[in-house]
């Protein structure tokens, strides 16, 4: 047998040194071997236990999470996964942490008493494995501070999208994200939409946080946004996100049903109303993280004519979302995080289509004949 | 997975009870202290947290009332709020302290909890809300058009037709609903296009009030307000033209976007300064170093565990003599069998270890006192606000330790005394300054050992008690007659406030006078083996000093025989043992007295207390002379039989009925010992002169 995947919990609250523990009892690859009620002592047990990962609660009096998490990431090189608060001040003192190099992030539990813990005790545990496997951070992408962008004002005669870019995402995401999107331009001539599991509450920080740091302009969707160019409209968390295209103008719509693969938002549902509303207008990206939601979605588009694309796995946080797309045969190209907005760029760029053959089932399939998904009456 | 089981869920809600508990303290603390500078926003920033904490974690056993209060709260606890509003920040974070004490309290009898109604007002006000929410917010028109939607009213201007946002106000006493929805809906159709509506759909889930729609249309307003009348079902139309895009260089769905993108980017401003202030908290004083380390170390047990551990290590002691009275024996048959020195070794070793055990784990049941004073400054401060008087507490001595049970039942008599000290003894400023004292009132809580005991002092530098008017009550009440009270000397005539039914109050306030007197203090001392005194000087104060066993679990007792039968009385009570004759012993209004050097003390036979039966006197008889709550009296015993230290064992109820008898103990021989109850004894002998009046 393995050796047990030791674990430290560092958490102000005396019930949840109580309560993490407890949910983790019932991993038996998992041991918690210690907790701390602060930053500083629990830096000291990091240097006396060696946990394999450590679990941080971000709001802690004498040392709090995020200055922990400064000195483990430059120091110990421990992968932390932040317990988090349900509350704007919480996702966004989360987004921080996984900017400062944090591996992932649970909502801290919640109605112990109703039974409501399988599944995060289920999902704490996953990533704690996940994180255990992967080691310390391997990139932690620092970004030139956000230039403050004139807002984007269109005119009655909105700009319609070259391309609707899909992209499917989980954890490592966040920075993936952010680093993708700063390198886009302000006049992307794409449309991306987005799914990120992230849980309710926190999408609509996360969305603010990309808009800063990008030139394209970055909202959470709502229903009936509309799909333009230099735009990403994120999907909120517990929502499913899909498109439609209108008589005046192509939507996104957001859809309450129920999890598929254990996910709302899903990546399948995007991908497979991406795949079914724009086919070979469409391009569609799997991205770092844990699980497979989105590798039969990226099977369905790329058998609609799109254009799919895996992240590579070495510049993934976790890789099994693109690995099992690219294990399924249903990716067209494999690039790596540096690469994807130059190719991003290209796919969209109507001028220039790209000079592969168009035959079905072949790695490229693109008949990029028009300028624009829209065809414009007027 | 099953999962929590029972036991780790009650668990779980124990440890998050006794947390919480911690935190309402703290809370109480700090409001205290930000009453006295509420600019100290590091005080602030920790009740912040710990507010945050109490959210998480009543989230996590469920509590969602509690939870969602204290994310309210958490939310309006910024430097900020607390700048513009100095003066309401302390009573927020008091009156917080007091409702989740309620919901707290609740939640453990598994009640709903109550809604936390003055909190919220609290709030509210912090925040400067109307008082009321607007009535009807929901049938207020917002006409929150989606982008597609913004986009379809573009379109229809481009094509020069003329845009209203109309409302149509239903009756929502119309009868069949979704009937009244659709004929209205109709009217909206037959009125213009319809580019957008709320609701959406056809056959919504609840009953409509309102239904939004953007239409575009040919015809003026007039006409479409005239098109959408449905007598009985349509109450008020609204219809509004929107300005026409065209001839501005802006049109609506740029205005509309940009507005928009404005509220982001404001919205953004706010996380982005919360994380730099959590970047400042790091920043606490090292002080607190030391004290966040040693709770580290700490470890939760539940007291019954601990109970469990003392009553064994009880056992462990009487086995010990046990095995001292077998080793006697033995040491007594075989004189020269040098088995003799191991045993003797052997035994004292055991009984050091043994002592060594039960101090440990005697010291582990031992909390400061101060875990109970925390709570008086808040009381006091209640009261003196309450009563418009200035009082202040010092509190001294609050390191002195104390059995934990003890110190619990301790805290409802202390309460009293406290509340019955700012409320009756303090006089108000007007009266002070009359009187030519400082015009603010002073309440001393003051702990210390006093051998085997714990003192715990109240005194306040209030009027004192009125002896007379305490004699006269009593007369009234039928608790001594005029006679008895004559003869009462000062510190027996203080001891008449403790006596049911009397209360020297003149008004019976809301905060000291429930109904209950001192006697429930008296008794429940008594039921401690403990005993309270009373000391008062009119104009400069009372003081009351309660005195406290340091534990329930064993005490150091003298043993004595009455009639063959063994006795014991704490050691901490005895004065000292003298020896007189029959002829020293006299008699004064039928109760015996003896005089002690320049004292006469009452002399009490145990055979007498409760049977009229006069056994045979010898001539010699020894007397302990028990010291307690201010009285002194002789105890008559046929012989002593030496020190010891005795494990109490509670009686049962209905073994021993007898008062006087607190407890029992048993040998090592087998043995058992009755414990006397001192300070009954005292109560007791105040009623001797009724009882010899009568017989």
């Amino acid at each position: 047998m393995s050796p047990k995947i030791r674990v430290l919990v560092v958490d102000d609250s005396a019930l949840m040194r109580k309560l993490i523990p407890q949910i983790l009892l019932h991993d038996s690859s998992i041991e918690v071997v210690g907790t701390a009620m602060d930053g500083l002592i629990g830096l000291r047990k990091i240097e006396e236990l060696r946990p394999n990962v450590v679990t941080l609660d971000l709001e802690m009096p004498r040392m709090d999470g995020i200055q922990m998490l400064r000195q483990i990431t430059g120091k110990h090189r421990v992968p932390v996964i932040v317990v988090s608060a349900h509350t704007d001040a919480g996702a966004s003192l989360t987004l921080k942490a996984l900017s400062l190099g944090a591996f992932d992030f649970v909502t801290k539990p919640q109605d112990a008493a109703a039974g409501r813990l399988t599944p995060i005790a289920s999902e704490l545990a996953l990533k704690i494995k996940v994180a255990a496997a992967s080691g310390a951070p391997k990139m932690i992408i620092t970004l030139p501070s956000a230039k403050p962008k004139e807002s984007r004002g269109f005119s009655t005669q909105p700009r319609w999208p070259s391309r609707i870019v899909a992209i499917g995402i989980s954890t490592g995401g966040p920075n993936a994200l952010q680093y993708l999107f700063s390198q886009l331009p302000g006049d992307f001539p794409g449309c991306l939409v987005v799914v990120q599991h992230m849980p309710e509450g926190f999408t609509e920080m996360f969305a603010r946080r990309l808009h800063e740091s990008s030139a394209i302009e970055v909202k959470e969707a709502q229903s009936g946004d509309l799909l333009l160019a230099g735009r990403a409209l994120i999907c909120p968390g517990d929502r499913h996100m899909k498109v439609r295209r209108m008589e005046h103008g192509d939507i996104a719509i957001l859809a309450d049903q129920p999890r598929v693969n254990g996910h709302r938002p899903s990546v399948d549902v995007l991908f497979q109303s991406v795949a079914r509303e724009f086919g070979g207008k469409a391009v569609g990206v799997l991205m770092t993280g844990m699980g497979d939601d989105g590798a039969d979605g990226l099977g369905a588009l790329r058998a609609a004519g799109g254009y799919t694309i895996a992240q590579s796995p070495e510049t993934c946080v976790v890789d099994s979302m693109p690995r099992s797309a690219i294990e399924r045969g249903f990716v067209s190209r494999v690039v790596a995080l540096q690469g994807l907005a130059s190719i991003l760029q290209a796919k969209c760029t109507p001028d220039q289509p790209p000079a592969e053959p168009v035959a079905a089932g072949s790695p490229e399939n693109d008949s990029a004949g028009e300028g624009s998904v829209r065809r414009r009456s007027s | 997975m099953t999962f929590p089981s029972d036991e780790h869920a009650s668990e779980l809600f124990e440890l998050f009870f006794e947390s919480a508990d911690e935190i309402l303290q703290g809370l109480n603390e700090a409001g205290l202290a930000l009453e006295e500078h509420p600019s100290d926003t590091e005080q602030l920033r920790r009740v912040r947290r710990a507010v945050h904490t109490l959210k998480g974690d009543s989230a996590a056993c469920g509590f969602r009332q509690l939870s969602e209060l204290a994310h309210e709260l958490e939310d309006v606890l910024t430097p900020e709020l607390a700048q513009q509003n100095p003066g309401l920040i302390a009573e927020l974070i008091l009156t917080a302290a007091d409702t989740f004490h309620e919901m707290l309290a609740a939640y453990r009898n598994r009640m709903q909890p109550p809604v936390g109604g003055a909190l919220r007002e609290h709030i509210r006000k912090l925040l400067h809300k109307p008082e009321v929410e607007p009535q009807i917010p929901a049938s207020e028109a917002k006409f929150e058009w989606t982008e597609y939607e913004r986009l379809m009213i573009a379109e229809a201007f481009r094509s020069g037709e003329a845009v209203y946002n109309v409302a149509l106000h239903l009756d929502p006493q119309a009868p069949l609903p979704a009937a009244a929805f659709e004929l209205a809906r109709k009217a909206l159709e037959g009125a213009g296009k319809v580019l957008a509506i709320r609701p959406e759909g056809s056959a919504p889930a609840e009953p409509v009030r309102l239904i939004e729609a953007a239409l575009s249309s040919t015809k003026p307003a007039d006409w479409i307000r005239k098109r959408c009348q449905v007598p009985s079902i349509v109450l008020r139309i609204s219809v509004d033209r929107l300005p026409d895009p065209q001839p501005a260089p802006r049109d609506l769905l740029e205005i509309l976007v940009e507005s928009e993108a404005a509220a982001v980017s404001a919205g953004v401003k706010a996380p982005a300064d919360a994380a730099v202030a959590t970047e400042e908290e790091i920043h606490e004083p090292g002080a607190s170093a030391g004290l966040a380390h040693a709770a580290e170390n700490t470890l939760r047990v539940d007291a019954g565990r601990i109970d469990t551990v003392m009553n064994l290590v009880g056992e462990l002691i009487i086995g010990k003599s046990m095995l001292q009275r077998a080793i006697a024996e033995f040491e007594h048959r075989y004189v020269k069998d040098p088995l003799r020195v191991k045993f003797s070794d052997a035994l004292a070793f055991q009984s050091r270890v043994l002592g060594e055990l039960q101090k440990s784990v005697m010291k582990i049941r031992m909390v400061p006192v101060e875990q109970l004073f925390r709570r008086f400054p808040r009381i006091v401060r209640d009261v003196a606000r309450l009563r418009n008087k200035e009082i202040s507490l010092e509190i001294s001595g609050q390191s002195t330790d104390l059995d934990k049970g003890i110190l619990d039942s301790l805290a409802d008599p202390l309460a009293h005394l406290v509340r019955n000290a700012a409320d009756h003894g303090i006089e108000s400023t007007a009266e002070r300054q009359a009187a030519g004292k400082p015009s603010r009132g002073t309440i001393r809580l003051h702990a210390y050992h006093d051998g085997d005991q714990v003192v715990i002092e109240v005194s306040d530098d209030g009027h004192g008690l009125d002896r007379e008017k305490i004699v006269r009550r009593a007369i009234d009440r039928g608790i001594v007659t005029a006679e008895e009270a004559a003869r009462l000397n000062e510190s027996e005539t203080l001891q008449l406030i403790f006596a049911p039914g009397l209360s020297t109050a003149d008004e019976v306030t809301e905060i000291s006078g429930r109904g209950v007197g001192l006697d429930v203090v008296k008794s429940a001392l008594e039921s401690l083996k403990g005993s309270v005194e009373t000391e008062s000087e009119p104009g400069k104060g009372t003081a009351f000093r309660l005195f406290v066993p340091l534990t329930l679990a064993s005490i150091q007792a003298l043993l004595f025989r009455v009639h063959g039968r063994l006795y014991a009385v704490p050691l901490a009570a005895v004065g000292e043992i003298t020896r007189i004759t029959n002829q020293d012993i006299h008699c004064v209004d039928g109760n015996e007295v003896f005089q002690l050097r320049d004292q006469v003390l009452a002399l009490v036979r145990l055979d007498r207390l409760g049977t009229e039966a006069a056994a045979e006197q010898e001539n010699r008889i020894f007397v302990i002379v028990i010291a307690t709550a201010g009285r002194r009296f002789g105890l008559a015993v046929d012989s002593l039989m030496g020190e010891e230290e005795l494990v109490i064992k509670a009686l049962e109820d209905q073994l021993i009925t007898s008062p006087l008898i607190s407890g029992a103990s048993i040998l090592g021989d087998g043995t058992v010992v009755l414990i006397l109850n001192v300070s009954a004894v005292v109560s007791h002998l105040s009623r001797i002169p009724a009882v010899g009046a009568t017989a």
